[in-house]
């Protein structure tokens, strides 16, 4: 009975931290979610269902990587992917990239597209994969590729040394902030011919390197803490280790990634453009015969010349969607055609710290056709007329007539067991 | 006089009988057969956008171009052969190295066996149906096990082709450019035009240099805003495609996007040469796929096993097998998937050694390497029999552990064959 109290107390310690502030935090409608209130993790890209807007990720956990099978992740509504130190979609990403994730229990487990998992699934120990590989929190608000990262947080890899063997070999280096200071990490990481060296507007490989001697084509190098931004993947490594990353872009500079980043600002541009930007109904003020003003809050991580495309006075559009961002269409009629046209009477900024997910920029537009997918908390994506009016891809909009409860609430079912 | 009817009436029958015979004999769909690789020329192409992507089985989906309105087509699932061949950027690739949105050639077969598939089994004449909807014909062809999947400048340097580029029309870093796609060798027939959209965001390689479109214009390469004539330039694109103003009610049904356009040789080798290091070191860890020809069996678990390697691959590969060297050889699936358990294969494998090493001469089909080997080992096992996909290595490359959703362990059903489950319906 005296070892009672302290087995009991021992059982539960791994789950207090779990319930330390209360109830586990789930975001809630109508919310942006604080970041620091995310669990964060890193690991693998391995899978993307890009028109849900979920994919799989292999993460990093304490054990072995290759055992872990691959984690279900859906992305919020509001939820943001950076790639490339720049705003992207999931289709943007390189299958292979090693992500950087802050994510949440899902806020309504009953409609999750992706498992439901016990809240204490991060602390458990899951065979050779370690602890901390398949957390319930799989309800991403931030997903980010290394360059991101580092960007965001002002770290950059300062180049140690180099092991050269036949075009491959590995890089120790040390992440720290720019400006100096704080905590450095250092680690070792493989590189191979495949790896790409950025240089101002040149692509180089490794044997250019060894060419202008800037490498040795055998042996190794001390790089004398040159500054750089690291691209990172996984794949197998040779020998008995764990868990080693490997290196797949090298920026050497910062008009390099300057110029990926404008690519990949570019390209989701021109997706959010095609696709209308997303937001949330803030408020409905209903008039007559089917008028309303309708407040919505766009959502944030999209290059700022987009959000500047939204004008006073400006004719729009307004079209209902779902959580996974998917328009509705009709049979022969397209989103613009079943889109609710009207005037944006109001653009007001929000000042101060903006959370993530959200722009704080709210529109208010004034239409004639107030539809049942405009409901305070519902999401809808909103084209202002200066965008070019295209037609979305089939598998990305919910048609009216045949849509089934599975399109509007994808099921897990699409995720492997392992 | 009834006797003579009844005659004429099973003379009728019988040449009746013949015809439909020839009939059904001639229309019997060809389909790929154990332990043969399919001719090329019996496949049916088509081309499409790659939307979806489940590489750890060696499938996904394609937008496939039919006569209709090309965005209202649903993604068409499609699987890799054991032996499809995966090109991108004019070099071996695997499924997870394209990225989504970019337009491949396929060249497609019926299932091998129907009961087995891992994609949808349709009916063998899907690809003549209209599908409705305003999206024609073409766009659901049963012809989904797939041998060979090509993006635009693989498919050009394998025909030996080039893109002209004819004009350009630009404002404000996008715009669209008319191009026609020929022989690199001149000929007599006349070739039609293609318009097709570019933005800010299309890569324009030269040498070594990645540009993009305002490089261009500062060069005054191409102008800031209208139209030029760009004189048949010869270069090679990279095809995605987006949704194009136009493409609903009104305007062009199908408009592809140009991702990048390789302006000298140079550049696309640069391109090809860091796809093929990487599928280099894809298929150094993930060992190379091979089919049984043959076994020998000896005593106490002895056999000589023969194979044929899969083509496509980069040679330095295939040179790495050499007679008398030490290797390993491992059951596999038909996704390639390695039987291996938690122990990786590297443990599980039979070991062994390479008694000959043959390359055939001649034409070879596609998804041969031509190259068979003749592989000894004391440790024959179930997976490996005539007819069966196999992985092996040379004991040269590295002895890595592969992911975990590249092999199978404990071996249910739906691991081993995957079924169609996966893909929506529309």
């Amino acid at each position: 009975m005296k070892h009672t109290l302290p087995l009991l107390a021992a059982l539960l310690a791994p789950l207090t931290p779990l319930f330390a502030e209360g109830a586990p935090f789930r975001p809630e409608p109508g919310k942006f979610p604080p970041l620091e209130k995310a669990h964060s993790y890193r690991g693998e890209l391995t899978f993307v269902d890009h028109t849900n807007r979920r994919g799989s990720i292999r993460i990093q956990g304490n054990g072995k990587f290759r055992f872990t099978g691959p984690s279900p992740f859906a992305m919020l509504p509001y939820g943001m992917v950076r790639y490339h130190g720049a705003p992207a979609d999931l289709r943007d990403i390189p299958l292979g990239t090693v992500m950087y994730v802050h994510a949440f229990l899902p806020p309504d487990p009953k409609i999750s597209s992706v498992p439901v998992l016990p809240i204490d699934n991060r602390l458990k120990k899951l065979g050779n994969t370690g602890i901390g590989t398949a957390p319930a929190e799989n309800h991403v608000l931030l997903l980010e590729d290394e360059t991101s990262h580092c960007r965001r947080h002002g770290l950059v890899w300062k180049l140690k040394q180099v092991t050269l063997n036949d075009h491959a070999g590995f890089i120790t280096a040390r992440r720290e902030l720019k400006a100096g200071g704080g905590q450095a990490h250092e680690e070792t990481l493989t590189f191979d011919a495949a790896t790409r060296f950025w240089r101002g507007r040149e692509r180089l490989d490794v044997q250019d390197l060894i060419a202008e001697k800037i490498w040795p084509a055998n042996g190794k190098k001390s790089l004398e803490n040159q500054t750089v931004l690291l691209g990172i993947i996984w794949k197998p490594t040779p020998g008995g280790v764990f868990m080693r990353f490997h290196v797949s872009d090298v920026w050497l500079n910062d008009a390099a990634m300057e110029r990926a980043a404008q690519n990949q600002t570019e390209t989701h541009k021109a997706f959010i453009k095609s696709r209308w930007m997303p937001g949330w109904v803030d408020a409905v003020e209903y008039g007559k015969f089917g008028n309303a003003t309708v407040t919505a809050t766009l959502f944030g991580g999209m290059d700022a010349s987009l959000y500047a495309d939204f004008k006073k006075g400006q004719k729009a559009m307004l079209a209902s969607a779902e959580n996974t961002l998917k328009h509705w269409a009709s049979g022969t009629a397209g989103t613009s055609q079943m889109a609710s046209k009207g005037i944006l009477a109001n653009i007001t900024k929000a000042k101060g710290n903006v959370p993530f997910g959200s722009s704080g920029t709210q529109i208010s537009l004034k239409t004639d056709l107030v539809t049942e997918g405009f409901r305070p908390g519902r999401i809808v994506r909103i084209h202002p007329n200066s965008w070019p009016i295209v037609e979305v891809p089939r598998d990305e909009y919910l048609h009216d007539a045949r849509t089934t409860h599975e399109d509007r609430f994808p099921t897990p079912d699409i995720f492997p067991k392992y | 006089m009834k006797l003579n009817f009844s005659r004429w009436v099973a003379a009728l029958h019988l040449i009746v009988f013949i015809l439909v015979s020839n009939a059904i004999a001639q229309e019997k769909p060809f389909r790929p057969e154990a332990g043969k690789f399919p001719p090329l020329e019996k496949a049916h192409s088509y081309r499409g956008e790659l939307i979806f992507v489940d590489h750890a089985n060696r499938r996904g989906s394609i937008r496939v171009e039919g006569t209709g309105k090309f965005y209202r087509n649903d993604p068409h699932p499609f699987a890799l052969l054991p032996y499809g061949i995966v090109r991108y950027y004019d070099a071996p690739a695997d499924l997870r190295d394209v990225p989504l949105g970019t337009v491949l050639h396929a060249h497609g077969f019926l299932p091998p066996d129907p009961k087995i598939s891992a994609v949808p089994v349709l009916p063998a004449n899907n690809k003549d149906k209209d599908a409705g909807h305003y999206r024609g014909t073409g766009i659901f062809p049963a012809e989904n096990h797939v041998l060979l999947l090509e993006d635009e400048p693989s498919h050009c340097r394998r025909n030996g082709l080039i893109w002209k580029l004819m004009e350009v029309e630009i404002k404000g870093n996008e715009g669209s450019i008319l191009a026609r796609r020929e022989p690199q060798k001149k000929d007599e027939k006349k070739y039609e035009p293609e318009k097709m959209t570019f933005d800010a965001a299309t890569r324009i390689w030269r040498g070594r240099e990645s540009i993009r479109i305002s490089d261009l214009i500062n060069e005054k390469v191409w102008p800031a805003n209208g139209k030029k004539e760009l004189n048949d330039q010869a270069v090679l694109l990279g095809i995605t495609w987006k949704p194009a103003p136009g493409d609903g009610l009104s305007g062009a049904f199908t408009r592809f996007h140009v991702s990048d356009i390789w302006l000298d040789d140079k550049s696309i080798e640069h391109a090809a040469y860091f796809q093929t290091e990487k599928h280099n070191a894809l298929i150094r860890s993930r060992w190379m796929p091979a089919r049984v020809d043959e076994i020998n069996y000896g005593k106490f678990g002895r056999a000589t096993v023969t194979a044929t390697l899969f083509g496509g691959m980069d040679s330095t590969l295939y040179d790495d097998f050499k007679k008398d060297v030490g290797g390993q050889i491992n059951g596999a699936e038909n996704t390639l998937k390695h039987t291996a358990g938690h122990y990786g294969p590297g443990h599980m494998a039979s070991g062994g050694k390479f008694l000959r090493i043959e390359k055939t001469s001649g034409k070879i089909p596609l998804g041969s390497s031509g190259i068979q080997i003749q592989f000894e080992t004391d440790l024959i096992i179930e997976g490996i029999r005539p007819g069966r996909i196999i992985r092996v290595r040379p004991n040269s490359w590295p002895k890595m552990q592969i992911p975990r959703e590249e092999y199978l362990f404990n071996n249910f059903p739906k691991d081993r064959f995957p079924t169609p489950a996966i893909f929506p319906k529309y």
